[in-house]
């Protein structure tokens, strides 16, 4: 059950109302079983694994809060195991063993099972909370609320990883029905759907189309599809974590916020603040501060950095590019601590302020570039590939676009131009100026922007004869 | 402002007159040249574009040959030649020529520049309504002196130039207006207090009535969009936009039925013939309950006193790939919510129920003539119904066709045979089923039960296989695929029809004469200029319904 589909408005509609028909006590339960049957419309074996995982964190949740045997470690370290292992199996086991064939006579061996939707989402939320435990926060006792937690439906999928403190305090909470959260939810889910129907699935004709045969393309064709693929990455990642948001605030939650403006960047750090900020916080919670965190060596820190960017590749995806394109934004990050002094001195020579507009514009077209250096490893369907992809980049092999050649019509080619430059605004003035909530809280610009994405979904939109709706990318992680 | 940003404006504008009365000082030849690199490299980028893909819907049967646009036929009959041949730019609904769209961007920029120059310049220290009319001035007498001096320079002059620069000119006095009055805003904004505007409060009532104006707006878009979007549709069947255009109450005999019909009934020549006006309210391949669908539709505006079948549809399938066809351009109504219920399913009943799931993404094609007849309509069918084809397929002897064997849904068809009956009974017409002439036919004893079952109806039944050769048919030229008859076949098919019909039937009389009198003479042209054309030949043969 897609976000972008007709069934995923129902089954909204459907769980918003009985939700708040329900007495208050047995709206948590209601929610459980939707989000329960929401998972299994994928494939219902799998609710049984996230079962499994919840009732583990769970357990040693409530085994490290209460020192059972007088170890809170071992309990820790159980957790950690058994999901991780569950993650292993289900998404690095193939990719493992391929890596390791050489060492066996090239025999590979290769389990046939599905990736479960959402897994690694799920299984971070659920160590995530096992940490905060061991950390010293209280444990969950009710496992119904928890596992509620942990299969919330929203952000059961794809995020934003949510953390326990934030999440059971709003499980618990009373949550009277309120006219407003319904009105604020909508304009998310619409703002989503726009994002996700509009623009990302027909940038996905053009990029779909340029990788899928990127010998057949010229450096300029290719360039064009990797600025695509930035902006086709950034709305549909950032329009499920709205209609995520929007879903959720229906039924009076508040998710955190996981995209600010993340192509507004000035370097290549600031990015990672911005995009995916639930997986960035999560890393530098649960990862780089245990390393040390900044508070070490210079080369010990770029090390940590090298490490969490890698395995944040390796979060993403089994497959030697992403953990490639995780090393590379590590790598932009160490060189960037390595060349401060001297981007310093060099400012200072010139007489340069770093804040000035220009210097910011410039600092942004190059961190924009670097981003979309790395999304070419991050896209592209082999090492082979990417490498050939850089090298037509590099060399400049064709400068000539063939607009019949991408996959889409002219007309849609400026369609999406304006669309990425209306979202450029528009995302300022949502995250700089507030906009969503001055919006909600009139009515005629309201109602008029509803209709706005409502048409521009209607003309626009991908959907229809012969139209399967595309999954949001973040789905296979 | 300071001085001098002034003095800079004031250089912008005068070299910006200057370049533009310069360029329009130029012999066209010299312009040519300059402005020839840049559009012979558009014509490249664009030559390389390959031609899109036309929508399968739009193909309702493997038989159809290409089909002519209007445009396209008048530039086969009207040759033009063209000194230069440029490529067209696609824009929207509209294809421009490339060298008319490259030379006239630059000049809407050029002119959108001057406005912005000399806006900025009288609007330096904020909006001043007096200062408008200096502006309107130099809008218009810079384009009035630039139109003057390519006339005088030996050049075209178009007075609609002038409104275009015009226009171009308060394109950028208006962004330098809007950009005065945010500003304005802005600044007041930090100043002044804000006057005590009170916030929105949330009120049920006004959100309920916003909903309903919301869904109202949504159901007017659609309703303005949908007509522009659907593909059009002038032959092979389903011509619903311009029967409905048919003067009311005019038709004498009315034809339905499948490809068959369309295919192989001329009602010019029908009416050359015998005076009758008939209209072929026929479909691709189309079945039983559509066809009884299609005559409680076609009855609302016309009352025909003589209603032919085709009757091979009885041996169609249940769903073919032509129900959508025949569906989509049928007004909307009960029976058509019901067809779209019984015969679809899946996204094709999606797209019947609402349109645009199956049409919207056809923005990015629209032409010149959706956008026309979406908004204006459809006029009159210049052949009522009727398909020309001129195409041939040389016919080597009978051939048995491959038909679905499915007895429940043939049954099916046999109640709504009664349906028909009973309904042109209701309504006093007569009723006559028939079977075409074709080379690729169903089995004798198909043919022979559909005989049989309809006669025993109470219904008039005619196989015209049975007569074959009396209709003088060449099977070297009158066949346009073993299924079809050809524009050849189909005229004396016609004209075997018109002797019976003229004894059996009287022209009402309610014709409009002049309509009439143009189908006929737009029959005789295509058939005149098909006869004088070489014999064209089908590569491929197939037959369908």
């Amino acid at each position: 059950m897609n976000f972008n589909s007709l069934s995923y408005l129902v089954f909204l509609t459907v769980g918003v109302t009985v939700c708040y028909l329900l007495p208050r006590r047995a709206r948590n339960g209601w929610l459980l079983v939707a989000s329960y049957f929401f998972y299994m419309c994928w494939n219902p074996k799998y609710a049984l694994l996230m079962l499994f995982s919840t009732a583990v964190t769970f357990c040693c949740g409530l085994l490290t809060g209460r020192r059972v045997w007088g170890k809170k470690k071992l309990w820790l370290v159980v957790s950690l195991l058994l999901n991780l292992s569950i993650l292993f199996f289900f998404k690095y086991f193939n990719f493992a063993s391929g890596l390791l064939a050489p060492l066996f006579a090239g025999k590979a061996v290769t389990l046939n099972v599905l990736l479960p939707v959402g897994i690694s989402f799920y299984i971070f939320q659920a160590l995530g909370y096992t940490i905060d435990v061991y950390r010293g926060a209280a444990p969950e006792t009710n496992f119904f609320d928890y596992a509620l937690f942990v299969s919330f439906f929203p952000q059961l999928v794809a995020g934003p990883i949510e953390r326990s403190g934030n999440m059971l305090k709003q499980i618990k909470a009373d949550r009277p029905f309120r006219a407003e959260n319904l009105r604020d939810g909508f304009l998310p889910v619409l703002w989503g759907l726009m994002k996700k129907m509009v623009i990302a699935d027909n940038v996905a004709l053009i990029v779909n189309t340029v990788y899928g045969a990127p010998r057949e393309h010229t450096a300029a064709e290719l360039a064009l599809a990797t600025v695509g693929f930035a902006v086709q990455i950034y709305c549909d990642f950032s329009a499920y974590t709205d209609i995520a948001r929007g879903s959720a605030k229906m039924l009076g939650f508040s998710l955190m916020e996981n995209f600010r403006r993340p192509y507004a960047a000035v370097s290549v750090r600031d990015f990672w603040r911005r995009w995916h900020i639930s997986l960035s916080s999560w890393f530098r919670d649960y990862l780089y501060i245990p390393l040390g965190g900044s508070h070490v060596s210079k080369w010990r820190r770029i090390l940590n950095l090298l490490i969490v960017f890698t395995i944040s590749g390796l979060w993403h995806g089994a497959a030697l590019t992403f953990v490639v394109w995780g090393l590379l934004n590590g790598v932009y990050q160490a060189v960037s601590l390595l060349v401060d002094p001297l981007r310093k001195k060099w400012y200072a020579l010139l007489r340069l302020k770093e804040t000035a507009r220009l210097s910011r514009a410039c600092k942004t077209l190059v961190t924009f570039l670097l981003i979309n250096f790395a999304w070419v490893l991050f896209r592209a369907d082999t090492m082979g590939d990417a490498a050939f992809i850089f090298r037509s980049l590099f060399t400049l092999r064709g400068l000539s676009v063939n607009i019949a050649g991408l996959g889409v019509s002219l007309p849609t080619l400026i369609l999406l131009m304006l669309c990425a430059a209306a979202l450029w605004f528009a995302d300022r003035a949502i995250i700089d100026k507030d906009l969503a909530r001055r919006v909600n809280h009139t009515l005629v610009p309201r109602y008029a922007i509803y209709f706005l994405l409502i048409a521009l979904i209607l003309l626009f939109g991908s959907y229809g004869d012969g139209f399967d709706p595309q999954d949001f990318v973040y789905f296979q992680f | 402002m300071s001085r001098k940003k002034q003095t800079i404006l004031y250089v912008l504008i005068v070299l910006n007159v200057l370049f533009i009365w310069c360029n329009s000082m130029l012999p066209a030849e010299t312009s040519n040249a300059i402005s020839d690199p840049i559009i012979s490299r558009l014509d490249r980028a664009i030559s390389e574009k390959e031609e899109p893909v036309v929508e399968a819907q739009t193909k309702p049967s493997e038989t159809e040959p290409p089909k002519t646009t209007e445009s396209e036929k008048q530039e086969t009959e009207n040759p033009v030649q063209k000194e230069k041949k440029h490529e067209t730019v696609s824009l929207f609904f509209f294809k421009i020529r490339t060298h008319r769209f490259v030379r006239k961007s630059a000049h809407i920029l050029e002119y959108i520049l001057l406005g912005l120059w000399c806006a900025l310049l009288l609007l330096r220290d904020g909006i001043r309504p007096a200062r408008y009319k200096f502006l309107a001035l130099t809008g218009l007498f810079v384009p009035l002196i630039d139109e003057t001096i390519q006339f005088w320079s030996g050049r075209t002059s178009l007075v609609g130039d002038i409104w275009l620069d015009l226009l171009s000119f308060s394109v950028g006095v208006f962004v330098v207006t809007a950009g005065s009055y945010l500003s304005n805003r802005k600044n007041r904004k930090h100043t002044e207090k804000k006057p005590g505007r009170r916030p929105y409060e949330f009120s049920l009532k006004k959100e309920l009535a916003a909903g309903v104006c919301l869904l109202a707006a949504l159901v007017l878009l659609c309703g303005a969009a949908l007509p522009v979007l659907t593909p059009k549709r002038h032959d092979y069947g389903s011509v619903w936009g311009m029967y409905e255009k048919e003067p009311k109450n005019s038709v004498d005999v009315l034809v339905l039925g499948s490809s068959l019909a369309y295919c192989d009934i001329v009602p010019a020549v029908l009416y050359e013939k015998t005076g009758l006006t008939s209209f072929v309210m026929a479909g691709p391949e189309q079945t039983f309950p559509v066809t009884y669908r299609y005559l409680k539709q076609a009855l609302k505006t016309q009352s025909p006193r003589f209603v032919m079948v085709e009757a091979t549809g009885l041996l169609f399938g249940k769903t073919n790939r032509s129900v959508k066809v025949n569906l989509t351009y049928m007004p909307y109504n009960l029976d058509r919510l019901s067809a779209t219920m019984t015969e679809t399913a899946g996204s094709e009943r999606a797209g019947l129920l609402f349109p645009m799931y199956a049409y919207h993404d056809r923005w990015d094609e629209l032409t010149a003539e959706d956008l026309r007849k979406g908004v204006l309509g459809y006029d009159t069918d210049p052949m009522a119904g009727y398909t020309f084809l001129d195409e041939i397929t040389v016919i080597d002897g009978f051939s048995p066709r491959d038909l679905p064997d499915e007895p429940d849904t043939y049954l099916e068809n046999l109640s709504f045979v009664e349906k028909i009956r009973d309904l042109c009974a209701e309504k006093g017409i007569r009723l006559y089923f028939f079977l075409s002439p074709y080379a690729s036919r169903p089995e004798d004893g198909d043919r022979a039960k559909i005989m049989k079952d309809v006669t025993d109806r109470g219904i008039m039944f005619k196989d015209f296989n049975g007569s074959f050769d009396s209709f003088g048919f060449d099977l070297k030229t009158d066949f346009y695929d073993p299924a079809h008859l050809n524009y050849r076949g189909a005229v004396k098919f016609t004209e075997y029809l018109a002797d019976r019909l003229k004894a059996n039937i009287t022209p009402s009389g309610k014709a409009d004469a002049a309509l009439w009198k143009k189908r006929v003479s737009r029959f005789s042209e295509l058939r005149a200029a098909a006869d004088a054309a070489p014999p064209r030949y089908k590569q491929t043969t197939d037959n369908n319904g």
